[in-house]
């Protein structure tokens, strides 16, 4: 009996196919009207962001692997979550991942509230406050569905296609888990 | 194709399933879908902090507000007063308040303590192991399920439109879904998203 390779090669291609349309939780991000990337802060200095500024901030991020957390201050498991970010930050600063850290606290506590609570904290990422915090923007920006909880975090391939939204707290061997096989 | 290699290529598709679908579902996979607004909300029987027993449909007939709260997200902290003061306002018109505590780790004696310190005057049900929050798929403290006199979802989501957790906003959601079914209209609008805290799941 002759093995009928080609027919297994489409059939897994085929389901490959179908399983992305099926399981994937949105487009990847939104390539964004402006193309300019936002300015992102220095490493642990936060700086506002728009709904806009977030898609261009995730289109100018493809090529890596892309890691978007949303958080905040008021959010204990978001803070508690914090170092492992931090470990995941500094472990992978070398490699083609992207990681972005998107505030709720409202940008008119930057420079009273978030910026004194990433020294105190020793964050190593720079954060990015969102200054236009409508959950059908944001969503529409990052190109998946927010369910406005916190935290939340979304992991994109290197063509920018969505492949987890995760929601509640993540630690660094759980996003390692989901990152390492996509870089 | 004779039996043998469509036997083989059932192990390729087991395969794929077990190793790709998993990795690329979504978050909550435990959850189920939100129900659809004018279907039935799924019954419970929850107990209380006192330990009396609560179901959906002992409610029939009336109005029942449902939120999914949280003695230490801030979100739905803020939302409290709020929703105690709506509470009182409608309690001679057949609105029913059960607030519904489905995160782990709270315990019933620490709900007690917050709901007393608080004034959080109506019922608050702990959801043990999160149940009745997959059964609904809810996901952030505070999330509002508003359920008309037929037992069907009328309003879902967000309290109000605040986008600072102590904030006010200025579309109440809440309340105008509760005048919308008193006056024998649909809410509108009949959902929207909030942010807030994600329900600590077992």
């Amino acid at each position: 009996m002759k093995p009928c390779y080609s027919r297994v090669v489409g059939c897994v291609c085929l389901l490959a196919a179908s399983a992305a349309m099926i399981t994937g939780c949105g487009d990847g991000p939104a390539s964004g009207e402006k193309t300019a990337p936002a300015a992102a802060p220095p490493p642990g200095e936060a700086a506002p962001v728009t709904a806009d500024g977030l898609a261009s901030l995730l289109a100018a991020s493809k090529g890596k692997v892309t890691v978007v957390n949303f958080w905040a201050i008021w959010c204990p498991p978001c803070v508690a979550e914090l170092p492992e970010l931090a470990k995941f930050y500094s472990e992978h600063s070398g490699d083609s991942v992207a990681f972005h850290a998107i505030s709720l606290d409202g940008v008119e506590g930057i420079e009273t509230v978030i910026t004194p609570f990433l020294k105190a904290k020793t964050v190593p990422f720079p954060v990015h406050v969102l200054a236009d915090r409508d959950i059908e923007a944001v969503s529409k920006a990052v190109n998946a569905e927010i369910s406005g909880a916190l935290p939340a975090t979304l992991i994109y391939n290197r063509q920018g296609d969505l492949v987890k939204s995760w929601e509640g707290g993540i630690t660094l061997e759980e996003l390692n888990q989901i990152v390492k096989p996509l870089l | 194709m004779d039996m043998k290699r469509v036997s083989k290529y059932m192990w390729l598709v087991f395969l794929f399933c077990a190793t790709v679908v998993p990795f690329y579902g979504c978050a909550s996979e435990n959850a189920a879908a939100a129900p659809k607004i004018g279907n039935p909300l799924p019954d419970f029987e929850l107990k209380d902090l006192n330990g009396t027993v609560h179901t959906l449909k002992q409610y029939a007939g009336k109005i029942v507000v449902l939120e999914m709260c949280s003695m230490e997200c801030p979100w739905s902290k803020g939302a409290d007063p709020h929703l105690v003061a709506l509470s009182k306002k409608h309690a001679d018109d057949g609105v029913v308040f059960l607030g519904i505590d489905s995160h782990f780790g709270h315990t019933v004696e620490a709900i007690k303590d917050y709901a007393e310190k608080n004034g959080k005057s109506y019922p608050i049900l702990k959801d043990v192991d999160n149940k009745f929050a997959d059964a609904v798929g809810a996901k952030t403290t505070p999330e509002v399920y508003v359920v008309d006199k037929e037992g069907k979802l009328a309003y879902h989501g967000a309290f109000d439109n605040r986008q600072q957790e102590t904030q006010e906003g200025d579309k109440a959601y809440v309340a105008d879904a509760i005048a919308a079914l008193l006056a024998g209209n649909a809410p509108d609008p009949s959902e929207a998203k909030s942010w807030g805290c994600s329900i600590k799941r077992k």
